[in-house]
């Protein structure tokens, strides 16, 4: 770390540096909840929500929750009428 | 520090906050080095192959390998070598979906979901329908230019773009092109992206109308998409408020209904009868549809049939590659046809230098996909550095498709091939008079020998087996491409039993995605087209989205844009397909020109002189290539190419009181020739000068960024990031190490959950606005 100044381009608001550790060990374990087939499972499932549109109410309320948690929810009906109705004011383009 | 620069390191931008970002090691470890040669040795074995082998027996599998190795190794080098001399991505900095986050379209999204939505958004039916077409040259040029085009050209411009947008708080590319080129510029490159919208949206409705005219089974299950959207949008609204999974998965299942319910349709002698349309008749029910589509809420019909068309369409192309693999077809088609080299081909006329690379446009570069790779997907990023998967990666993608495309048609029938792309005039349109045709072609065989003739039988029986009463002049390649999905498809046991639904289904899932288009694409217009009107003194009420009249009345004035050309392709005498065709391939490639000149120039503003052979590579070709094909369009003597030598043989003959010219069979025929020349010789003029006009003004700013060695450019300042999310789907080691951290800290990384504090103010109201293009 000492001497290294983490490039202006790749880097410009670092603010500290560390080294990988690359002494060989295991990288730490988090919590892993069920087997290999139960995560991978898993994120099927949550990559096939998130195509699908699916998971836009609960991604909503963890936004809201965390950015306003003052403010009072949109049940599912009124956000997803929300949602539709700036679709309509800004339709995205598709392609050929 | 030589030994931390080799085991890689970790960026924070917050003393209480793991790692945001890594900088991996140098160098290409031993075990990536044994993968890279392999698929060396194994791609340029197959690409050895596809370029020697001659015969009946050339395997589809070569194409599938010869692809997919060059795919990876330039993933790997050439997109990598973009990223360390041009972008140099920085993930200490907030992308726009993670600066801006409201929850709803800023919002950082999951790598693997985002590659999907981008994929779902940049691939459609031009990438089935181009090869589709350009295989009357023979498998060869095809396969050589989708490949070599897209790792050199279209994913070069998908990627550089993105991460331009990125860099820009998510902008489109019309307000890039202001902020780099100028108000001059940029507005030039506006208008441009309109009239191409225009013909764009034209000419894919031509394409499933001919798929859909004389098919009662066709139209009658994409009619029925309507009802089944509306019972959709319906159900998530009234009946189970926000159920968008229930409401699916009955669309789903009401669909695959539709599909075979088409086939009892066909049978009943009444409703047969009712589902009969003409193309003119079609060509009015599109214009209708698409102005109803895009004047009616979004969570009556877009919103639900979009639910529709993704699985649909990442589904079918999944399907297809495995079917290709599984029944391994071998090419019917030579390597190369005559036609390559006389330009007199059926499906499109003009000699292989320009024109395979103006149909081809879509799976090679396309320049549509930088209107998504700004504006929608930087809104979704998580870092800077997944920019080359998503950009890159999510362009070879379709790549791919536009190979499983041109696998499709060229394992069909030569004779089926050439009758069902031919035009009416050519074939006559009975099995009889479209033999006579196709064996007066000289056919010949891959190993050279002449090919079999054709009987009558061979056209009735293939119809007859997809379940429609006629395949021949079936144009615009859709149906081609429906019938060789279904031939492949009919291979497999079992599932291969119902060659009449499969093909049908293709047909379906290319028109789901052609009508999405088509709304989606009238409602953008009408956005961009109120705004303008806007800007017009005392016309400021235009900018309000929901005053009505101001509504309709701009979608009427897209409609009807659009839809005259529709009508003037399908009543065309000389067969409207292969007319337009080119102008569609044109108009994107100039698009394409547009968007490369804006990276180019913000290339050379940064003062990487050395490395604007990048764009700039791409950006020459596609300008040649599109000017010489413009310049044959517009000035050629030769009536079957030139709009214009064309329009005056056709004066000429009306002039002499000609009752018959070329396939136009009376004098109103005639007159329909001289306007229909005299339109798309006038758009042709139209594309190419605006594009040279925003092409030299990008080259004037970049000569003046050469003599003062660089200018400001328009990147926004950025805000530190705060969160961390792995380049690539598989994270490397160093990744690994740095996901372990946050882990072991108890913060999710991706931002779902942040610490407060962690999320940047909103200031999402104002890019928003900004953001309408």
């Amino acid at each position: 770390m000492t001497g290294f100044q983490p490039d202006q381009r790749t880097g410009r608001f670092a603010i500290a540096v560390e080294s990988a550790r690359d002494d060989g060990s295991a990288p730490v374990r988090g919590p892993e909840e069920g087997d290999a087939v139960q995560r991978a499972w898993h994120g099927t499932v949550a990559v096939v929500r998130g195509l699908a549109g699916l998971d836009k109410y609960d991604r909503y309320v963890a936004h809201q929750s965390r950015t306003h948690p003052d403010e009072p929810l949109l049940s599912e009906a009124e956000f997803w009428r929300c949602s539709w109705d700036a679709e309509g004011r800004n339709p995205k383009a598709r392609c050929c | 520090m030589t030994v931390t620069r080799h085991a890689g390191q970790k960026l924070k931008t917050d003393p209480a906050l793991p790692p945001v970002a890594v900088i991996e090691p140098g160098g290409v470890s031993i075990g990536q080095r044994i993968l890279f040669s392999g698929l060396g040795v194994l791609g340029a074995a197959a690409w050895y192959f596809i370029a020697t082998l001659r015969g009946e027996k050339v395997s589809a599998v070569w194409f599938v390998v010869a692809a997919v190795c060059t795919y990876l190794i330039f993933l790997r080098f050439y997109a990598k070598l973009i990223e360390r001399k041009i972008h140099r991505p920085d993930d200490t900095r907030a992308t726009p979906a993670e600066e801006f986050a409201n929850g709803r379209d800023f919002e950082p999204t999951n790598r693997s979901v985002l590659f999907g939505h981008h994929f779902a958004a940049i691939a459609g039916a031009g990438p089935l329908v181009g090869p589709v077409l350009a295989t009357q040259m023979g498998y060869l040029p095809g396969t050589i230019w989708i490949v070599a085009g897209v790792v050199l050209a279209g994913a070069v411009q998908d990627y550089m773009v993105l991460h331009l947008s990125i860099r820009r708080s998510g902008r489109s590319l019309g307000q890039m092109a202001r902020d780099e080129l100028g108000t001059v510029g940029g507005w030039f490159a506006l208008v441009g992206v309109f009239t191409i919208m225009i013909i764009l949206i034209a000419v894919l409705a031509i394409v499933i109308i001919g798929a859909l005219s004389s098919s009662p089974w066709g139209v009658f299950s994409i009619a029925m998409t309507i009802p089944i959207a509306f019972l959709m949008g319906l159900y998530m609204r009234y009946i189970r408020p926000g159920k968008v999974g229930e409401a699916s998965a009955i669309g789903v299942v009401l669909l695959v209904f539709a599909i075979a319910g088409g086939s009892l349709v066909n049978s009943h002698p009444v409703l047969a009868q009712v589902f009969t349309l003409t193309p003119v008749q079609l060509a009015y029910a599109m214009a209708i549809y698409g102005f109803l589509a895009a004047i009616l809420p979004v969570w009556l019909l877009l919103a639900p049939r979009d639910y529709l068309s993704t699985f649909m369409k990442v589904g079918t192309i999944v399907f297809l590659a495995l079917a290709i693999l599984i029944v391994r077809p071998v090419m019917s088609m030579p390597a190369v046809t005559h036609f390559a080299l006389d330009g007199k081909g059926p499906a499109f006329a003009g000699n292989l230098f320009p024109f395979l690379f103006i149909t081809i446009a879509c799976g090679a570069l396309s320049g549509f996909h930088s209107l998504i790779s700004s504006g929608t997907t930087p809104k979704m990023i998580q870092k800077e550095s997944q920019a080359r998967l998503i950009g890159y990666g999510g362009m070879l993608t379709e790549s791919f498709v536009a190979i499983s495309a041109l696998i499709a048609a060229a394992v069909i029938d030569q004779h089926l091939y050439f009758g069902m792309n031919a035009p009416l005039g050519l074939t006559g349109g009975t099995p009889a008079t479209a033999a006579t045709y196709t064996n007066g072609l000289h056919l010949l065989t891959g190993s050279g020998a002449p090919l079999q003739a054709a009987t009558p039988d061979l056209f009735s029986t293939a119809a007859a087996e997809v379940g429609e009463k006629s395949i021949i002049s079936r144009t615009g390649g859709a149906p081609t491409l429906a019938f060789g999905m279904a031939h492949i498809l009919s291979q497999i046991p079992i599932v291969g039993a119902a060659k009449a639904f499969w093909y049908h289904f293709a047909v379906m899932f290319e028109a789901l995605f052609i009508l999405t288009t088509v709304d989606a694409g009238t409602r953008v217009a009408r956005f961009m087209l109120s705004d303008s009107l806007a800007n017009i003194p005392g016309w400021g009420k235009f900018r309000d989205p929901s005053w009505r009249p101001g509504a309709w009345l701009c979608t009427a004035i897209v409609v009807v844009g659009w839809g005259s050309i529709v009508v003037m392709g399908v009543t065309d005498p000389l067969g409207g397909i292969n007319m337009l065709f080119p102008l569609f391939g044109i108009a994107n490639q100039l698009l394409a020109a547009i968007a490369l000149t804006v990276v180019f120039v913000v290339v050379m503003k940064k003062g990487l002189f050395r490395w604007a052979w990048i764009p700039a590579l791409p950006l020459l070709w596609d300008l040649t290539i599109t000017m010489w094909a413009s310049w044959q369009k517009i000035f050629s003597p030769n009536a079957s190419l030139g709009y214009w030598a064309l329009n005056a043989a056709a004066r000429a003959a009306k002039a002499k009181g000609a009752q018959t010219f070329s396939t136009a069979k009376n004098p109103h025929e005639i007159d329909m020739v001289i306007r229909n020349s005299a339109v798309q010789g006038t758009l042709s003029i139209l594309y190419a000068a605006l594009v040279l006009i925003v092409f030299l003004i990008g080259v004037w700013v970049a000569v003046k960024a050469l003599r003062q060695g660089g200018l400001a450019d328009a990147e926004t300042e950025g805000v530190p990031s705060k969160i961390f999310a792995p380049a690539s789907f598989v994270p490397t080691k160093l990744e690994k190490e740095v996901l372990a951290e946050w882990q072991a800290a108890g913060v999710n990384p991706s931002g779902d959950d942040r610490l407060p504090g962690m999320h940047h103010v909103s200031r999402q109201e104002t890019v928003q606005e900004e953001n309408e293009l």
